[in-house]
């Protein structure tokens, strides 16, 4: 009894180390993986270099960075002439991804790469897209690049069309709205450009193009409720903007204007969800680590 | 960068750098080179995108001290304790 006891106890505890071992083991930092990866794809000799990749992407099979190492991997075949196993590893990758972001970034990379070969080809398959997809960034991007192709206004449309209306975000929405409203603009469709940028001004782009239209057509009032909008959201702008002397010149003066624009950048937007990250040399934080603290959370990308 | 990290103990926040492009050694350079010290987080499953709504860079979100995100900017900021401090003082 005291054996079998003893013996249960024992088998706990080893099945115990075991998955403590193997949580352990699962947990790598998804930073060291991105090192990983990094250091694999700045081998110079491209042919050397596509071995390291795909000896990470075999051994690496689930992680943050997956759609980077196989984009990593396309281009280093791309640069090596070996356009035919760029083209199946790419095709072969989009058919087994199952997350939808991630098909969509494989998806782009594709387009992005015929785009720079082939525009007619690139034309042809981001219209295949248009009908098939239902990512709305994936749609935006391919909306935006055919937008400045010889014929691509009509495509870019339909891009941009679905892509806003399958926004779930409503600052993506405004975005894609901005430069779909640009375009119309370009096209010289400027009474529907307007309607289309009114839905876009809680994006810089959308409401400055807006301001820029509004006080072109005499519209200044409403220009200038642009440009507060534009100034309110991107307020490095306000100089570029001119906001101060086209305030001063509809409005008398510039009395109220710091007032206004401090009053709309505050809003309540919900709560900030508790997430937990890893810094750049792989420590894990938490941002409820921060309660208590008033954040200033600036996202930026090193490109 | 290096503006922000000067005015945490001034204006009373704490600053995070968030980012979401999968380049660590840039981002590490980029970092110093210009003398950063604040703790950037790598984004690795889009949470800037999908809970924080972020849909271009730079975009600087602040956040009060029960945790509700109070404002949001899009691009340049420009004068930074111009336009952060009215801001952190009503929130």
């Amino acid at each position: 009894m005291k054996l079998s006891v003893f013996s249960s106890g024992a088998v706990a505890l080893l099945i115990c180390i075991l998955l403590n071992g193997c949580s352990a083991k699962k947990e790598v930092s998804s930073v060291l993986l991105l090192e990983e990866l990094e250091t694999a794809a700045r081998v110079d000799d491209p042919a050397k270099r596509a071995e390291r990749l795909k000896i990470f992407i075999a051994n690496h099979k689930d992680h943050p960075y997956k759609v980077e190492a196989y984009r990593r991997l396309y281009r280093t075949l791309l640069e090596s002439g070996d356009t035919l196993q760029a083209n199946r590893l790419l095709q072969e990758a989009i058919a087994k991804e199952t997350v939808p972001w991630e098909k969509s970034d494989l998806i782009y990379e594709r387009f992005s790469a015929i785009m720079e070969a082939d525009t007619s080809k690139a034309l042809a398959y981001a219209d295949s897209l248009s009908y098939a997809e239902n990512f709305p960034r994936l749609l935006f991007y391919i909306g935006y690049d055919v937008s400045y192709a010889t014929g691509g206004e009509g495509l870019a449309e339909r891009c941009y069309k679905k892509a806003a209306e399958l926004a779930t975000n409503r600052l993506e929405r405004a975005q894609i709205l901005s430069f779909y409203g640009s375009m119309l603009k370009r096209m010289g469709r400027r009474s529907e450009a307007e309607s289309v940028l009114a839905g876009a001004t809680s994006y810089p782009t959308g409401a400055r193009i807006l301001a820029d239209m509004l006080w072109e057509d005499g519209k200044r009032k409403r220009a200038l409720d642009a440009y507060v909008d534009y100034v309110a959201v991107m307020p490095g702008a306000r100089k570029y903007a001119r906001l101060d002397s086209l305030y001063s010149l509809v409005s008398g003066n510039t009395s109220g204007l710091d007032e206004r624009l401090v009053a709309s950048r505050i809003f309540d937007d919900g709560t900030l969800p508790e997430h937990s990250f890893y810094d750049l040399e792989g420590r894990r934080l938490n941002l409820s680590d921060f309660r208590g603290d008033k954040l200033v959370i600036y996202v930026w990308s090193p490109t | 960068m290096e503006k922000f990290s000067k005015l945490e103990k001034k204006l009373g926040f704490k600053l995070i750098g968030l980012n979401i492009k999968p380049y660590l050694g840039k981002a590490k350079k980029v970092l110093r080179d210009k003398g950063a010290a604040f703790p950037v987080l790598m984004d690795d499953s889009r949470f800037a995108r999908n809970e924080l709504l972020v849909v271009a860079t730079p975009t600087t979100i602040v956040v009060d001290g029960k945790g509700r995100i109070r404002s949001r900017f899009i691009g340049a900021v420009g004068d930074f304790e111009e336009v952060i401090a009215p801001i952190l003082k009503r929130i």
